[in-house]
């Protein structure tokens, strides 16, 4: 046995010395990206300075872009939107911006499935991972799983699910966005494509709705004016699901712009790319319709002196 | 404790520490402490989960070493049945209580319905329920003496490395090995390492990785182009293998390190080029059980081809079932007898071909027909299945979904490996030996490799195991 405790530990020596090694070569990798995923995600948490900001999932990405609302603000925006990450990811970036600026304003794009709805919440941890150094992620990151403080001795742990998409951004970038806007082209296909017919009962996440909570707290304390958006979807059967959203945006008086059923796009296939999501034609309309309303709701806001 | 889980990291190797040193302080003991201590272990863990769930697994192992005891010397036939439908009650009770109760209020048009048990089956019930009846069998028919020790008769039931899962070991493979006296191997708990490694990969990279793939396909099949789903489909039959295959191994692997030799319950399954092959080479614990319990004491072969093929049906049948008290497992196990039935009645599973291209073309046709029973075995409702195979049929959209860069290439790079891993052993055996090379720094790098590919590309997010399910 001692012949093979001996091996063991000396594989686990290879392993340790493989693990700094490849960590080193993911941050390099990490701070030096052309562009894509990996590039605005640094650019978000360490350069980025602008008055709105805008947060959210896919339809976020998607959905807004910054050069319309600034056109229509005068105010400097970016779109900080990362595909399939919630509330979770989404307090943790407020947080590290937070270290660096305070942001004027930030519109943040609800999706129950992300933001309210049960679920496994591990998958919101590939980016703050990364980020797990910078003061307040730690708490977030052991908040959704206690083992992830041992688990994160490991810096290989930290880049995992990331690191080929880093590889792709130092290499040739594949998906450049404009201040955060990617663009979806093409319409979508109506002919084979049936409306999800199951009406989703969402069971409500307490863990996300602690940080929306909180993220409404911080922006309060921090003096970011937070306002709530719903996109427009090609169908409205899962607006109930939103019953939640609207609740808490009136309990917290958060002002909510609601463009989910609106029947400018609704039931339009060419303004959408899938079901769920916009297409270039979609996001700039509605940009357009959504930057006057924002408009709105900022002039009343700084006319009546708004402490937030 | 789930092998991918983060118990599994820490915990095991203080368990297989505690294991030994118990076993090196006790070796001339007559008292069997490294039996005790394991036994120990299998409750606390299973326990872990819901500690009301051992009462189960008492009753289950209690019911059958006393019809095991009763049955000495004996061979009557009340003995066995009142001992299996005892001992297979708290499966009914919880597993199939709900399908029945539903089945039976669909067929008699009455609207009340009683909540059914499924949301409270003890885990691995279906798993230790088999193993426990297999060995009442095993002692009915005097294939194995009945057991006198009843708390090796209880690891044998509990023993922690399958209880979960499987694979469902026999008597006569199990209770020596845990009355035998173990020392620890080098060589040997290194080969249940090497299991362990390649079993995590298979698991952690190859399955779980296609399966949030096959999830957005399986979920939302409606709103996906055909060849998305016939896409899906062929993922979801790697993600089942990766899964199950990749549980298996690490069972066997942990039963090696612990001094246990489990039974290896896949051989390449996807290989096979017929049906009833695929049957030899796919769970083949429960294959084996089902023929010893089921197609054997139906008469087996040794009757008339229409009863044969009855008895051929029935079995699986019951193996559908086995695997979920729902409509679409009772159709996969359909399908699978169907066309086995098929295959014996035109010969097909005894024709032999040298070509090397008439082989091909057979496993390729017998995987098409695995991947189509897959659909039925993952989806929630026969109309939803029937729809997704609808979608693949109708829809001639060729657009393919993107599932995104890094999920692309996790999924077919780890798809490759394990393919051309599997074509070496079934094609190259002892040829290109990575983890089993003889070169050491071969092997290292082969270990390292691995490893690196796991923690860098693996799923880490304790999903459960498929099977578990079951």
């Amino acid at each position: 046995m001692k012949k093979f405790l001996t091996r063991l530990f000396l594989f686990g020596i290879v392993l340790f010395c493989t693990d700094r090694a490849v960590g080193l070569i993911m941050s390099h990798l990490e701070q030096n990206a052309k562009g894509g995923v990996t590039h605005s995600n640094y650019y978000i948490l360490n350069e980025l300075k602008d008055d709105v900001l805008i947060f959210g999932s896919s339809r976020c990405v998607h959905h807004y872009i910054p050069e319309i609302i600034q056109d229509s603000l005068k105010m400097s925006c970016y779109n900080c939107g990362t595909d399939g990450n919630g509330i979770i990811m989404m307090y943790g970036m407020y947080k590290c911006i937070l270290e660096r600026y305070t942001p004027k304003v930030v519109v943040y794009e609800l999706y129950a499935n992300f933001d309210f709805g049960k679920g496994d919440n591990s998958r919101y941890l590939k980016i703050l991972r990364r980020l797990y150094n910078h003061p307040g992620i730690d708490s977030i990151v052991w908040s959704v799983d206690q083992s992830e403080r041992y688990k994160l001795l490991s810096e290989m742990y930290r880049y995992n699910g990331g690191w080929m998409q880093m590889l792709a951004d130092n290499i040739k970038p594949m998906n450049d966005t404009y201040n955060g806007y990617m663009p979806y082209y093409g319409e979508m296909n109506t002919e084979h494509s049936q409306e999800p017919n199951k009406a989703t009962e969402y069971v409500l996440d307490s863990l996300k709705i602690h940080y929306l909570k909180k993220l409404i707290e911080e922006c309060r304390s921090s003096g970011t004016k937070l306002i709530f958006a719903l996109s427009p979807c090609y169908t409205t059967s899962a607006y109930k699901d939103f019953e939640f959203a609207i609740k808490i945006a009136k309990d917290y008086d958060v002002p909510l712009i609601d463009y989910f059923c609106d029947t400018t796009f609704t039931k339009h296939p060419e303004y959408f790319y899938d079901h769920v999501h916009m297409n270039d034609t979609g996001a700039r309309l509605y940009s357009s319709l959504f930057s006057s309303e924002l408009k709105k709701i900022l002039y009343e806001c700084f006319n009546n002196n708004c402490k937030e | 404790m789930l092998f991918n889980s983060f118990q599994f990291i820490w915990l095991f190797p203080i368990i297989f520490i505690g294991y030994y040193l118990i076993c090196s302080f006790t070796k001339c003991s007559y008292s069997r402490w490294d039996n005790y201590t394991l036994l120990l272990i299998s409750y606390l863990l299973y326990a872990q989960w819901k500690p009301v769930f051992v009462i189960v697994l008492l009753w289950v192992t209690l019911i059958t070493y006393i019809g095991g005891r009763l049955l000495i010397n004996v061979k009557y036939k009340w003995i066995l049945s009142a001992c299996l439908c005892l001992a297979v009650a708290p499966l009914i009770f919880f597993k199939y209580y709900g399908f029945i109760n539903e089945t039976i209020c669909s067929l008699v048009g009455y609207s009340i319905s009683l909540k059914g048990l499924n949301w409270a089956i003890p885990i691995g019930l279906s798993f230790y329920t088999f193993q426990a009846i297999g060995y009442v069998v095993d002692v009915y028919y005097k294939r194995v003496e009945p057991e006198k020790n009843w708390w090796d008769y209880m690891l044998f039931v509990s023993f922690f490395p399958q209880i979960l899962s499987g694979p469902i070991s026999k008597a006569t493979d199990l209770l020596p090995q845990i009355k035998s006296r173990r020392v620890f191997n080098d060589k040997i708990a290194s080969e249940g390492l090497k299991l362990l490694l390649w079993g995590c990969f298979l698991k952690v990279v190859m399955a779980d990785q296609l399966g949030q793939y096959v999830d957005t396909i399986y979920g939302a099949y409606s709103l996906q182009s055909g060849a998305t789903c016939a896409i899906g489909a062929i993922c979801y039959s790697f993600q089942i293998y990766g899964d199950f295959a990749g549980y298996s191994l690490m069972a066997v692997g942990t039963g090696k390190i612990m001094g246990f030799d489990l039974i290896n319950n896949f051989n390449r399954p996807y290989f096979a080029p017929t049906i009833t092959e695929f049957w030899k080479r796919w769970h083949i614990s429960l294959t084996q059980w089902l023929t010893k319990c089921i197609y054997i004491p139906l008469g087996g072969s040794r009757c008339s081809k229409i009863r044969s093929y009855l008895n051929i049906m029935i079995t699986f049948l019951v193996s559908g079932l086995w695997h979920g008290a729902n409509w679409t497992f009772v159709i996969w196990g359909a399908i699978h007898g169907a066309l086995q039935i098929i295959e014996k009645y035109m010969g097909i599973q005894k024709f032999v071909s040298s070509n090397r291209f008439m082989y091909l073309l057979r496993v390729g046709f017998t995987f098409s027909l695995v991947t189509l029973a897959w659909v039925f075995f993952r989806m929630p409702t026969l109309t939803d299945a029937l729809g997704f195979i609808r979608q693949i049929c109708i829809n001639h959209d060729m657009s393919v979904l993107n599932p995104g860069n890094s999920i692309s290439f996790f999924c077919l790079s780890s798809l490759m490996l394990v393919i051309l891993v599997e074509l070496k052993q079934e094609f190259m055996a002892g040829k290109f030996m990575f983890i089993h090379s003889n070169s050491m720094i071969v092997r290292w790098l082969s270990y390292l490799f691995l490893t690196v590919f796991i923690l860098l590309a693996g799923i880490f997010d304790s999903s459960n195991f498929i099977y578990v399910s079951f």
